[in-house]
C-alpha cells in the first residue's frame, strides 16, 4: 500500500511517500502563503518522482500542519499536529516517551504513556510562537548560514541576551546589540538561547515528565546550534531520527496507512 | 444527530427563562422608580425591600452585548476607552458604561441615567472601580461597601470585627438610601426574601449535584442562560423561587431518566472563570467531539460549591455558615445574614470563598464532576484574570486531567482574540485525547 503524508507548515510544505511501512520519497518546498495549494502540488509531484511513483499509485493522502485545510482538494483526510508527531515518533523510535516538535510557528510537547497514547500535551502560548521563523529571520539579518552557526556556544560568551518572551522584543534587543557593536555570532548565540528558553518552558510545563527517550522533530532539528543549546539548557539528550524534519508528513502518511486508526476512541463513552 | 449516545430533548423551562431575562433587560426603563446601578444581591437582593428603587447589575448586560453584538460592543468599549478607561478594566464594564457615554441601549432606546451607584463590594480589584464611570458622568452618590477579607485558615480574631464592619457598611447604605430618596426599607419583605433566598440556594445545590450525573442533564450552555436569574439578574423573589423550583424539578427528572443535555457526551471538560462571551460557539464546537462543558467554579460553585465527603458521597461544601435556625427578627439580623458568616467569603457563603481555596478548588471541582479535561483561559486582564492559572493547570495535570489554555484579552473584550488559532488548538487538544469529530 502506498500512501502520502503532507505537512503544510507556515514556512515549508513537506511530503513523504510511504510504501509498506517504508518512506520511499520525500520533498520539501516553501509553503507559499496564498499559493499554498500550488506549492503543495509541486512538493507532492517531486516526492512522487523521488519515489518513482505516480499519483495514481497512491491509495490515500492525509494532511497535517497549520495549512492542512488549504489542501483539502489533495488530501482525503486531515489529522492534527500532535497526533502526527506522535505517530512519526513512535515509528522512528519505538521506545519514545516524549515527543518535542519545534516548527516555524508552533512548539508542541507531548508525553506518551505506557499505552502509547498522549498523556500530556503542551503547546506554546501565543506570545511564544514563531520560534523557527524567528531564528531563520535573525540568521538572515545576521548574514549567518546554518553552517556558520554550527559552532556557536549555547549562550553568548559576553553575556548578551535578548528577550525570551516575545520575538518582536527579541528582534529589537538583537538589533540594539548589533548597533552597540556586539558581533553577529554573539548576537546569534543570544538569539538562539532565547528560542531555547521558550521551548524548554513548554517542556517544563509537563508535570509528570517522561524523559527516558525524548524524540525531537521539526525543521529546527537541522539547526545544530539550536539543538546543542537545547540539550545544554534542558539537560535532555534528544533522539533525533534521520527523518526528524519530515516528522509531521511522515505521521500523516502513517495515519493514511492505517497506523493511527486505533488512536481514536470512537466508541468511548462518558 | 451523528454520534448520538444518549437521549436528549429541549429544556421545558427555556421559554420561561427567556421571558424573565427579556423583562430584566428592560428593567432600567422604569420612570416610576429611582434607577441605581450596582450590585445588591447574592443570596438576598436587598434593594427589593425599597418600594420604588431598582438597581441594575452591569455584568449580565455587558456580557450579553459582548456576546450578541460585536459592533455595538466595540463602539461601547471605544466610548469608554476615549474617556480613559483602558483595557485593564473589566470588558463587561467597558461595554456597559459605553452605553452610558453613548446615551443609548443596544436597541437604540435611551440609556436611563443613574441616580446612585453601589459598586460591587470587592476588596482590591477592578470591581471597586465600577462606580467611578457613573460618578464622573453625573454627580450622583456612591456607596462603596467595604468588603474586608483575608486569606488562609479561619481566624476568629479577624472574623467578628470584619463581619461587623461589613454589616455597618450595608446598614449605612440602607439608612442613607431611606434618607436621600425618602423611601422606607421594608424589613418584613426583607425577611421574606431571606427565607426564599435560603430555599433558592438549597435548590441550586441540588441542581449542581444532579449535574454530576452522567450524562449531564445540563451543560454550561444552559447554565449561562439561567444561572444569573434571581441573582445578578434581579427578579421578584417569589418569581425567582418559582423559577428555580421549575428548573430543579426538570433537571431531577432528566438526571434520573438519563436525558442528556448533549446527546453525544463521551468526554467531560471544565473551565475556570467566565468564557469569552464573543465566542460562546466553542461549546457547540466541542460537542462535535462529544465533549461537554460541565461548568466552572464561576457557574456551579457560585451558589452551590460541592465537595466529596469522607464517605465518598458528593454534597454541599462544608463552609462556615449561619445556623439554619438563626433568628431573623431585627434589621441587624437581616444584614448579618446577608453579609455572610465567613469573612474569607464574599457575601454568600460560597462565592469567592475559593479565593483561599482556589489552588485546590479546581481539583475538587474536577473530582466531583468527574471531568476528563480542563480549558483554563489566560486573559490579559479584567474579570477572571490569570493569576495562579498556570499553577492550577499543573495541579490538574498532576491529577491526570488534561489541561489546555485559551488565550485572549478578557471575557467581554475580543480585541486580542484569535478565533482561528483557538479552533485549531481545540482540534489539537481533542485529537490528542483520542477523539475525532462526529461530524463537520
Amino acid at each position: 500500500m502506498i500512501t502520502a503524508g503532507i505537512d503544510v507548515g507556515i514556512e515549508n510544505v513537506k511530503v513523504v511517500i510511504l510504501e509498506d511501512g517504508k518512506a520511499i520519497g520525500r520533498s520539501k518546498g516553501r509553503s507559499g502563503g496564498w499559493k499554498r495549494l500550488a506549492a503543495t502540488e509541486t512538493a507532492l509531484g517531486e516526492a512522487l518522482r523521488d519515489a518513482g511513483k505516480t499519483a495514481g499509485d497512491v491509495s490515500r493522502t492525509v494532511a497535517t500542519g497549520k495549512g492542512k485545510f488549504d489542501v483539502a482538494s489533495i488530501a482525503g483526510d486531515v489529522i492534527t499536529e500532535p497526533v502526527a508527531a506522535l505517530k512519526a515518533a513512535q515509528f522512528l523510535c519505538q521506545e519514545v516517551t516524549t515527543v518535542v516538535d519545534v516548527g516555524a510557528d508552533e512548539t508542541l510537547v507531548a508525553s506518551v504513556n505506557e499505552k502509547g497514547r498522549i498523556e500530556q500535551l503542551v503547546i506554546n502560548e501565543k506570545c511564544a510562537a514563531g520560534v523557527g521563523s524567528f531564528l531563520r529571520n535573525m540568521a538572515r539579518r545576521l548574514e549567518l548560514s546554518l553552517a556558520d552557526m554550527d559552532g556557536l556556544p549555547p549562550v553568548a560568551p559576553d553575556g548578551s541576551t535578548v528577550s525570551d518572551g516575545c520575538i518582536v522584543f527579541g528582534e529589537l534587543d538583537a538589533l540594539n546589540l548589533l548597533n552597540n557593536g556586539v558581533s553577529a555570532k554573539e548576537v546569534a548565540s543570544a538569539v538562539t538561547a532565547s528560542a531555547v528558553i521558550r521551548v524548554t518552558n513548554s517542556i517544563n510545563d509537563i508535570t509528570v515528565p517522561r524523559l527516558d527517550k525524548v524524540v525531537l522533530l521539526g525543521g529546527l532539528t537541522k539547526n545544530t546550534a539550536f539543538v546543542k543549546a537545547l540539550n545544554a539548557r534542558s539537560k535532555i539528550e534528544f533522539a533525533i531520527p534521520e527523518d526528524a524534519e519530515y516528522g509531521g508528513a511522515l505521521g500523516a502518511a502513517l495515519y493514511a496507512a492505517g497506523w493511527g486508526d486505533s488512536y481514536y476512541m470512537e466508541n468511548k463513552t462518558a | 444527530m451523528k454520534g448520538q449516545i444518549w437521549d436528549t430533548k429541549p429544556l421545558e423551562y427555556w421559554e420561561k427563562a427567556k421571558e424573565l431575562r427579556a423583562r430584566w433587560e428592560k428593567s432600567g426603563d422604569r420612570p416610576d422608580k429611582v434607577v441605581g446601578q450596582g450590585n445588591t444581591s447574592f443570596i438576598v437582593d436587598w434593594q427589593q425591600a425599597f418600594p420604588a428603587i431598582t438597581v441594575i447589575e452591569d455584568n449580565p448586560r455587558g456580557s450579553t452585548i459582548a456576546a450578541k453584538n460585536f459592533k455595538e460592543a466595540r463602539e461601547c468599549r471605544l466610548a469608554s476607552e476615549i474617556r480613559g478607561w483602558g483595557r485593564e478594566i473589566c470588558g463587561y464594564h467597558g461595554v456597559f458604561w459605553g452605553q452610558q457615554f453613548l446615551g443609548r441601549q443596544p436597541d437604540g432606546s435611551p440609556f436611563a441615567e443613574r441616580e446612585f451607584v453601589i459598586p460591587f463590594p470587592c476588596v482590591c480589584d477592578s470591581h471597586a472601580k465600577r462606580g467611578q464611570q457613573c460618578r464622573d458622568f453625573k454627580p450622583v452618590p456612591q456607596w462603596q461597601n467595604d468588603m474586608t477579607m483575608y486569606l488562609g485558615e479561619l481566624d476568629e480574631r479577624r472574623e467578628a470585627p470584619m463581619l461587623d464592619h461589613r454589616n455597618y457598611c450595608l446598614y449605612k447604605t440602607i439608612n442613607d438610601l431611606e434618607r436621600i430618596f425618602g423611601q422606607k426599607f421594608d424589613d418584613e419583605k426583607m425577611v421574606e426574601m431571606i427565607r426564599a433566598g435560603k430555599e433558592i440556594r438549597k435548590i441550586r445545590q441540588e441542581i449542581f449535584i444532579y449535574m454530576t450525573y452522567k450524562p449531564a442533564p445540563l451543560s454550561v450552555k444552559e447554565l449561562y442562560s439561567t444561572y444569573a436569574l434571581g441573582g445578578l439578574v434581579k427578579l421578584p423573589v417569589q418569581e425567582a423561587l418559582d423559577f428555580w423550583r421549575m428548573v430543579r424539578d426538570e433537571v431531577k427528572w432528566r438526571a434520573e431518566n438519563k436525558v442528556a443535555a448533549v446527546g453525544t457526551e463521551r468526554y467531560r471538560w471544565m473551565e475556570h472563570h467566565p468564557p469569552g462571551y464573543y465566542f460562546l460557539k466553542y461549546y457547540r464546537y466541542m460537542e462535535k467531539y462529544g465533549a461537554v462543558c460541565i461548568g466552572s467554579q464561576y457557574t456551579n460553585f457560585t451558589f452551590g460549591a460541592l465537595e466529596r465527603k469522607a464517605d465518598g458521597s458528593i454534597g454541599a461544601r462544608d463552609v462556615p455558615d449561619h445556623p439554619a435556625d438563626m433568628p431573623i427578627e431585627t434589621r441587624e439580623d437581616e444584614l448579618r445574614y446577608t453579609t455572610g458568616a465567613d469573612a474569607r467569603a464574599l457575601s454568600s457563603p460560597t462565592f469567592k470563598v475559593d479565593e483561599y481555596l482556589r489552588p485546590y478548588a479546581l481539583n475538587e471541582f474536577a473530582d466531583v464532576y468527574g471531568v476528563d479535561g480542563a480549558l483554563l483561559s489566560i486573559w490579559r486582564s479584567g474579570v477572571g484574570c490569570t493569576l495562579t492559572r498556570k499553577e492550577q493547570a499543573r495541579r490538574l495535570r498532576k491529577a491526570g486531567i488534561s489541561v489546555f489554555h485559551l488565550e485572549g484579552n478578557q471575557g467581554g473584550d475580543n480585541t486580542d482574540y484569535d478565533e482561528k488559532r483557538v479552533i485549531e488548538q481545540l482540534d489539537q487538544w481533542m485529537e490528542s485525547q483520542g477523539l475525532r469529530k462526529f461530524e463537520e
